[in-house]
């Protein structure tokens, strides 16, 4: 879900029987009314939020002595923790947020005016990094300590069950290796493997030199030496030998064209799966949508010279788009047979066989055609 | 010297406290549930509690299906409130979407919803009477009585413990023919049953000198920590979400809401027996008043788009306010969607409830506060 | 009969007889013990209890038994070696030595002392030590916190069991169980003595660390306290010693109280009756044992303590001392009754309130030391 979504349509209510009492309480604060099904919500300013909620808590008027719910939201372009309350006594709920923008998120806590809170802005912590300024002990306390992500913001991946996702990791993980090339680097296998070379030839050195210096009866203190001697002369072989061996392998080219291919796919992939999402469309309309446009950019690369630099990379993906178009012909032609089946009121195994069928029927169409 | 016996002062033994694990894998602790007891002899001088091994991302992976895919999510939160959750949740849901179940589907989910109160608080009746040290036989009596409910929960849904039977707009299918005369059954089972438990648990002498008076709470500590549902009533405050915000059809229904008045383990135990009573009078008035019907609003979509907006609902669950903090943005998918589970705050003061008491009364404690991890760990 | 002469006539013979007896009897009574526990539980359970093995489960014991015996017996890297591995001999062994002492009919014994009640009274204790072997030497908290709970318990209620038998020792006039039933022949102690009979099932139970006094193994705190490291046939052994322990319990309590073989038939059943009188008696005792365990809630270590120091105690000297005055003043028996009596009223009246009292809020001896950081 990264990247998706807009903050709800801010309409600016006018300002409830709560809001009036709250503006009345706070004759300074900046109250922002947004009117939900169930609550009156108000969103303040950051700087007002302990003196609101003091005030919310003490009040004669609020006495909101119940802090229901501490939730955080991720709205991508800026955070917000709302806080829901309510008054025992007066018998009255309402909701109270307050924003902050990513690079700063720090909210006061609360903890001090409502116990309640305590817990409940641990977890926002944990689950959006979230820090509650004066917390008296911000551990985490659902996950480990340490964790190093945040899940509960959308830029937390979830796994995508969509069949291109994994396109998209090797993609990436390609272009990092690519990059790595291209800098001029000694690939990281090689280097590795000739670490454990030396290493092991320095193995045998010091096993060679250790025994004959046990053969001549040397003192444990003379062996040291000798094997210090043997570790020294294979170093000096090793530096000798080095600047002959040490030579930049050839960029690939070929390597480069695809992973810039994978990367544009990948871009497209999210780019129409964006549209698609703004424009309200369901789950199985969004991936036709992306399977076309997929099937229009294999065209386009195709259609291109073949100067460019992805000869060997583009008829995969055309034989793919192909495949895929061919899945969605059989998918609808078994959804076709089945609900005619169904209609006439065939028995399980003879829809079965039906489909079948149908089936075999468009495979030999497609090798005929 | 011989005599240096006679002045201990200055040999006094050099003691530590140790710490002591109590969990995760305790018979006493309900779950996977962990606390770091640090004990001078039998008596605890500090508490640790440690949650989050039953963390399963249940906030996040709703963002990622669509309105009607949740539900699921619900039944796994409060296993042992499942209805409970699954109208708070579609009560969001209609709520946010502007839509509205039929009379029917709305007295069905009364009806079950106050019965699968009924089962949780059984099996809290169970659980808490092993955790005082019964061989078993409370478990045994209450689950007697639960194993019912149970069977008839499996008639209507077919499944023991995951429902996933709620709908927006109304419910899944329609119930069984003989429902009402099936439900009838049940619930004579359970007030014959209820007496045996009420004898075993409430009236028994160790029972009321382990029970009373402990880890008693105030009011005004109770409201701060923000603990609700019986542990809240036991110290005799009268509030229930289902009379004082009625949600669905509550309001229609005549019943009581039972208060303790020390909050103490014993009056928690003791307003929880009371609240099946007054359950089982909402089943009976909800039987005879419910009518014939649709079970499905009509025009219900194959693909649930909720106008963009946010609610906070909330139910009374078997534990205390059960809330949903539900935001959309438009799409067939829900934008955030935070669980205020009751066990979860209810827990969250229990350091406070047991400091200074002997080991085995925070075992009692901890039981009195009938945890479910799945709702704390969400 | 050329038998029995000349087992009668050589006592070295005779005495392996009698042993060979008890060796046999006392496994076996375990194992249907085992068995009849979990079938009565069942049924206070409104659940049948072990049905698979053999008809209505009789020979679930059996497999049991097979099972444990054939288990791996695990000892935990870091415990005391010695300690922990023969724990359960020191909790086993005196118990089966104090069994040797105690007579079941007039014919069915193995050695009849002159001392027989001291001597069951010294060699029991001894079992203590077993427990806090266990605890200690486990390496686990759960059993040092168990262990030293069985020592503050059992030890405890040694006094309160020990004074009650000095009543009826002290109205026999004698240390000899033998002699103590054949006084029993028309009224059994108990009449003469209640309050001793409720104190000897009060500290009876606790000593058998059974509920509502399973403090010591309980299950929802410690874990089964000083077993839980224990396995196989090690933890066999402390079952064993457990059934036997009741097993003693309750055969001492139906000779001294109950009138044993004697009442109220005189004896005069041959010695099948006498030992059918003799099981009906001693299951009385078992039969409540398992009724209370499926009944009761545990108490709380220092509800239990408070009860035996406080309670039980001060009432075991009170009937020591109307069994004083009542002898020495040689008062009429029926006195004796109903002052005695009366204490057990007063006694059960006292727990009764104690157990009733009106929330006593008491605040918590510690208030929240702030921690900082965290422990782990």
């Amino acid at each position: 879900m990264t990247g998706e979504g807009s903050p709800p349509a801010a309409v600016a209510a006018p300002p409830g029987p709560l809001a009036t009492l709250f503006q009345q309480a706070l004759p300074g604060a900046q109250f922002e009314i947004v009117q939900t099904p169930l609550d009156e919500t108000i969103v303040v300013q950051r700087d007002d939020l302990v003196r609101v909620m003091e005030t919310a808590c003490n009040h004669e008027s609020l006495r909101f002595d119940f802090l229901r719910c501490l939730s955080g939201v991720d709205y991508i372009t800026h955070m917000e923790v709302a806080y829901h309350l309510h008054s025992y006594s007066l018998q009255q709920s309402v909701g109270i947020k307050v924003r902050c923008p990513n690079d700063d998120l720090h909210v006061p806590t609360i903890s001090h005016i409502w116990q309640a809170a305590n817990w409940h802005e641990r977890e926002t912590h944990e689950m959006f990094g979230i820090v509650f300024d004066g917390h008296p002990d911000l551990r985490p306390l659902l996950t480990e300590e340490g964790l190093g992500y945040y899940p509960l913001r959308k830029s937390h991946p979830l796994a995508e069950i969509e069949e291109w996702q994994e396109d998209y990791v090797e993609a990436i993980a390609r272009a990092k290796v690519s990059a790595q090339g291209a800098a001029g680097a000694a690939p990281a296998v090689d280097e590795k493997a000739a670490k454990i070379a030396l290493a092991q030839k320095k193995a045998a050195a010091i096993t060679k030199a250790r025994d004959a210096a046990r053969a001549k009866g040397l003192s444990p203190e003379d062996e040291k030496a000798a094997v210090q001697a043997a570790i020294k002369a294979v170093d000096e072989e090793e530096a000798a030998a080095a600047p002959a061996a040490a030579a930049p392998p050839p960029p690939v080219d070929e390597r480069a064209a695809k992973i810039a291919l994978a990367q544009k796919k990948a871009a497209l992939i999210t780019k129409t799966r964006n549209e698609a999402r703004a424009r309200g469309l369901s789950p199985e309309d969004e991936r036709l949508a992306v399977a076309e446009a997929l099937k229009k950019l294999a065209e386009e690369d195709a259609a291109a010279p073949p100067a460019a630099p992805a000869p060997a990379a583009a008829p995969p993906v055309q034989d793919r788009a192909a495949k895929i178009a061919l899945a969605q012909k059989k998918a609808a032609l078994i959804t076709k047979t089945r609900n005619e089946a169904r209609a006439r009121g065939l028995s399980p195994e003879d829809e079965r066989q039906v489909v079948a069928e149908a089936l075999k029927k468009l495979a030999e169409e497609e090798t005929g055609g | 010297m011989a005599t240096d016996f006679l002045r201990p002062a200055e040999h006094e033994l050099e003691t530590v406290d140790i710490n002591i694990n109590v969990g995760p894998q305790h018979p006493a602790t309900h779950g996977v549930f962990r606390m770091v007891l640090t004990v001078d002899g039998e008596l605890v001088t500090d508490l640790d509690p440690v949650i989050g091994y039953m963390h399963r991302g249940n906030e996040k992976l709703p963002e990622n299906c669509d309105y009607r895919q949740v539900i699921g999510y619900h039944d796994r939160t409060d296993y042992l409130g499942q209805f409970n959750t699954e109208h708070c949740y579609v009560e969001a849901v209609e709520r946010l979407g502007g839509l509205t179940a039929p009379e029917r589907a709305e007295y069905i989910r009364v009806i079950l919803a106050e019965l699968n109160r009924i089962a949780s608080h059984l099996m809290f009746m169970g659980a808490f009477g092993t955790d005082i040290g019964l061989s078993g036989t409370s478990f045994m009596y209450a689950f007697r009585d639960r194993e019912t409910i149970q069977d008839f929960f499996e008639e209507i849904t077919g499944e023991r413990m995951m429902y996933n039977y709620f709908r927006p707009g109304g419910v899944a299918w329609d119930v069984p023919d003989d429902f009402k005369e099936r439900c009838r059954q049940v619930v004579a089972a359970i007030k014959r049953g209820l007496d045996d438990l009420d004898g075993l648990l409430t009236k028994n002498e160790v029972v009321l000198a382990r029970c009373r008076g402990l880890g008693p709470v105030s009011r005004e500590d109770a409201i701060n920590w923000g603990i609700t549902g019986p542990m809240l009533r036991a110290t005799g405050f009268q509030h229930d979400i289902r009379k004082a915000e009625p949600y669905s059809i509550y309001d229609r229904f005549d019943f009581d809401v039972p208060v303790g008045s020390h909050g103490d383990v014993y009056d928690r135990l003791t307003v929880r027996f009371e609240e099946i009573r007054q359950s089982v009078r909402i089943v009976e008035q909800a039987l005879e008043q419910m009518p014939e019907g649709p079970f499905m609003a009509e025009g219900m979509k194959r693909i649930l788009r909720v106008p963009p907006g946010e609610i906070y609902m909330r139910v009374e669950g078997p534990r205390g306010e059960y809330g949903i903090y539900l935001v959309s943005t438009g799409t067939d998918r829900p934008y955030r969607h935070k669980v205020r589970g009751a066990s979860f705050c209810n827990l969250s003061a229990l350091r406070a409830m047991s400091v200074g008491h002997y080991v085995a009364d925070v075992i009692t404690i901890l039981g009195s506060i009938d945890i479910v991890l799945c709702e704390v760990d969400r | 009969m050329f038998l029995a002469n000349l087992v009668s006539s050589n006592p070295w013979l005779e005495s392996l007889v009698r042993l060979g007896v008890v060796g046999v009897l006392l496994p076996l009574s375990v194992i249907i013990l085992s068995w009849l526990e979990r079938k009565v539980l069942g049924r206070l359970q409104v659940r049948l209890g072990p049905m698979r093995v053999g008809p209505y489960g009789v020979l679930q014991g059996v497999a049991d038994t097979v099972k444990l015996l054939t288990k791996e017996d695990l000892r935990p890297q870091t415990a005391d070696r010695w300690t922990f591995e023969l724990a359960p001999f020191v909790i086993v062994v005196p118990v089966i030595m104090a069994i040797v002492a105690l007579p079941f009919t007039a014919d069915l014994f193995v050695r009849n002392l002159a001392l027989g009640l001291f001597y069951i009274i010294a060699v029991t204790s001894l079992s203590i030590v077993g427990f806090v072997m266990a605890g200690w030497g486990s390496d686990n908290k759960y059993a040092l916190l168990g262990g030293v709970r069985a020592g503050a318990q059992l030890i405890s209620y040694e006094i309160p069991l020990v004074m009650a038998i000095v009543a009826v020792a002290m109205l026999g006039q004698t240390l000899n169980l033998n002699a103590i039933v054949a006084l029993q022949d028309d009224t059994p102690f108990i009449a003469y003595q209640p309050l001793a009979f409720l104190l000897f099932t009060i500290a009876g139970l606790a000593e058998l660390y059974r509920q509502p006094f399973d403090i010591p193994v309980a299950e929802s705190e410690v874990v089964g306290g000083p077993f839980v490291e224990y396995s196989g046939i090690r933890w066999s052994m402390f079952q064993m010693g457990e059934f036997v322990s009741m097993v003693l319990i309750s055969i001492l309590g139906s000779l001294i109280f109950l009138g044993g073989w004697i009442w109220p038939f005189n004896g005069d059943i041959g010695p099948l009756g006498q030992a059918a009188l003799m099981s009906v008696k001693t299951f009385a005792f078992i039969l409540f044992f398992m009724w209370m365990r499926g009944s009761m809630p545990r108490l709380r270590i220092d509800q239990m303590m408070s009860l035996c120091w406080q309670l039980l105690l001060p009432f075991a000297f009170l009937q020591i001392i109307i069994n004083g005055l009542v002898l020495v003043y040689d008062w009429p028996d029926w006195t004796l009754s109903v002052l005695s009596g009366a204490g057990a009223l007063a006694a059960v009246y006292l727990i009764y309130r104690a157990a009733r009292q009106q929330g006593v809020t008491y605040e918590p001896a510690v208030t929240g030391r702030q921690r900082v950081g965290s422990v782990l």
